[in-house]
């Protein structure tokens, strides 16, 4: 054994029926995006849904066709699109689609004219982020361009939307100012979609101004905090993925051993004073290596003795934001990194 | 051209059709550096293919360095045990000074003319200081891209080399071409690493070994035998 990423399908379910109650009346569309943050897409999507989730959002088209080729019926949010992206595979699939210029929206349109059928779109406007969706400046001219493609049944306009950057309560107090003027012009304009959809994981727990139609609820869900200041215990999630592996037989100094995972399992590098739990202790990390990990033990430990490098609290063991704080960066990174590279276990 | 086939399974959702990112491995720079092993070395020259050959991908790497000669390769942490670090990362040129036999490549999606100031990114933590061309690439820490790259790390759009602006997301990362770059569009290839100098400049700003940077490399990534 190396490592195993265990994912928790049952604790991943009660994650998501919490955060489904928080956002009530508001719909979920639970993000399933980097293979579900590492855990397997394809696992996770029936148990969101499951769990009360009414829509899923993936990065690009071809996570979403996997997912409908799995059988998933919902609705299905792709936003992320290169030169290459297959819309009319995407249309024919009745993939949504995040829609953020006026060059997406002719590429979108020349597919569904090309099959002679609408495809649906939700029009992004950029908050303050600067990743994609129109600066405000470019917004009145992307409406305008969609409500004209509707009008000639080329797009369904189901959603307008954007992200938050989580930077301040003020900030994203503006960023939602932004967003209803947005909203507002594209009224003008005579386009009034079915769903705004702004709020993921922190203004979605924490901020019901940003919650409109739907929370895009992401890392909550996997059982990691968004916030500095409230832990995932605090907000009542449980964690999903919990990193194991076991006491390697290679030799070590006196007063350390080592582990049988490295950086290409999944342990994170450039931390500084983390800790592993093996027989319930805590184990200072000395080194990590492409493929084990030096720590040090107090007590002689047996070769083969499990090893948690993060997982459930209440366990002893160190936390995916306990590793993030000691790594100098956010949970995300490190479930995202081990799901991928560990080999998963999902129960 | 020719894609290598990727010995590992691929994620659900990550057919050709879709953002481009590609790791181009250079078999040029492989070929050179396995024959100086071999003249160095005969035949204890050695490959570590650990960590899915650091990135590079093992099933393709073993089968040109078996065609250049090489009849030794290292598979565990035992196999290791009595070699000397710098040799396991040598063949793929990942010593100081060496061509790196992988370059890591993202496709511009999106590109903006914003004013001085403007934030960028999560949290704000980021502002650009004078007017500026900035470009949105496909690439994130999901894909090995370290967070830790965060307003520090170069990347290369066309002529110009501007640093990441603000925080590496999970799929994206934004760079700051600053004021005079103006011929970068959506489609580009935006270039992270393709030479020792810039790798390393990767490598430092993300604190780890450049073969921890390749090696941590997502599975969305294309790896390419390209011809040179």
């Amino acid at each position: 054994m190396t490592a195993v990423a265990r994912v928790d399908t049952a604790a991943f379910a009660r994650n998501v029926e919490r955060l489904v109650a928080r956002a009530a009346p508001s719909e979920v569309m639970l993000a399933v995006k980097a293979d579900a943050y590492g855990h397997g897409m394809l696992d996770l999507a029936p148990v969101a849904l499951a769990a009360g989730a009414s829509s899923l959002a993936v990065l690009e088209i071809s996570a979403a066709l996997a997912l409908r080729s799995a059988g998933i019926p919902n609705r299905l949010f792709a936003w992320l699109h290169g030169a290459d992206s297959d819309f009319a595979s995407a249309i024919e699939a009745d993939i949504d689609l995040g829609v953020s210029s006026g060059r997406e929206l002719q590429a979108i349109t020349a597919a569904a004219a090309q099959l002679g059928r609408p495809a649906r779109v939700h029009l992004k406007i950029d908050t303050g982020l600067r990743r994609n969706g129109a600066l405000p400046e470019d917004w009145p001219a992307l409406v305008t361009a969609a409500a004209s493609a509707a009008a000639a049944s080329r797009v369904v306009i189901e959603g307008i939307w954007s992200h938050l950057a989580d930077a301040s309560v003020e900030d994203d107090l503006a960023a939602i100012g932004v967003f209803e003027t947005a909203l507002a012009q594209a009224a003008a304009l005579g386009v009034v979609p079915p769903l705004r959809h702004l709020a993921a994981s922190s203004a979605g727990w924490r901020e019901p101004r940003a919650r409109y139609d739907v929370v895009r609820f992401g890392i909550a869900a996997y059982g990691v905090s968004p916030f500095d200041d409230l832990t995932a215990a605090d907000m009542g999630l449980e964690a999903v993925m919990t990193l194991r592996t076991t006491v390697a037989p290679d030799a070590a100094p006196d007063g350390q051993c080592w582990i049988a995972a490295g950086y290409a399992d999944g342990v994170p590098l450039a931390a500084h004073g983390a800790s592993v739990l093996i027989d319930g202790r805590r184990c200072a990390v000395d080194r990590v290596e492409v493929d084990r990990t030096l720590v040090a033990i107090a007590d002689p430990v047996d070769e083969g003795s499990p090893v948690i490098v993060f997982g459930d609290p209440t366990t002893g063991a160190p936390t995916a934001a306990e590793w993030a704080g000691w790594a100098s960066t956010i949970g995300d990174e490190i479930i995202t990194g081990a799901g991928a590279r560990a080999r998963r276990e999902v129960v | 051209m020719t894609a290598a086939p990727d010995p590992r399974p691929r994620d659900a959702g990550t057919g050709p059709s879709g953002v481009r990112r590609t790791a181009w491995l250079s078999p040029t720079a492989f070929d050179a550096a396995l024959d100086a092993l071999v003249a160095r070395d005969g035949e204890d020259a050695l490959v570590d293919l650990r960590a899915d050959a650091y990135g590079h991908g093992a099933v393709e790497v073993e089968r040109r360095a078996r065609e250049r000669g090489i009849r030794r390769f290292l598979r565990t942490a035992a196999d290791a045990r009595h070699v000397t670090p710098q040799r396991l990362v040598e063949p793929y040129g990942l010593l100081p000074g060496s061509t790196p036999v992988l370059r890591l490549t993202g496709e511009v999606i999106a590109v903006k003319r914003v004013p001085a100031g403007t934030a960028v990114s999560y949290g704000y933590t980021y502002r650009t200081r004078g007017e500026a061309t900035i470009a949105l690439v496909g690439l994130g820490y999901a894909d090995g891209v370290p967070r830790l790259a965060s307003s520090r790390a170069p990347v290369r759009v066309g002529a110009a080399t501007g640093v990441v602006a603000g925080r590496v997301a999970m799929d994206q990362l934004v760079v700051d071409l600053g004021e005079h770059a103006t011929g970068a569009q959506a489609g580009d290839d935006a270039v992270l690493w393709d030479d020792a100098a810039t790798l390393s400049a990767w490598a430092a700003a993300t604190d780890r070994a450049p073969e921890a940077l390749t090696a941590g490399l997502g599975r969305r990534i294309q790896r390419r035998w390209g011809l040179g």
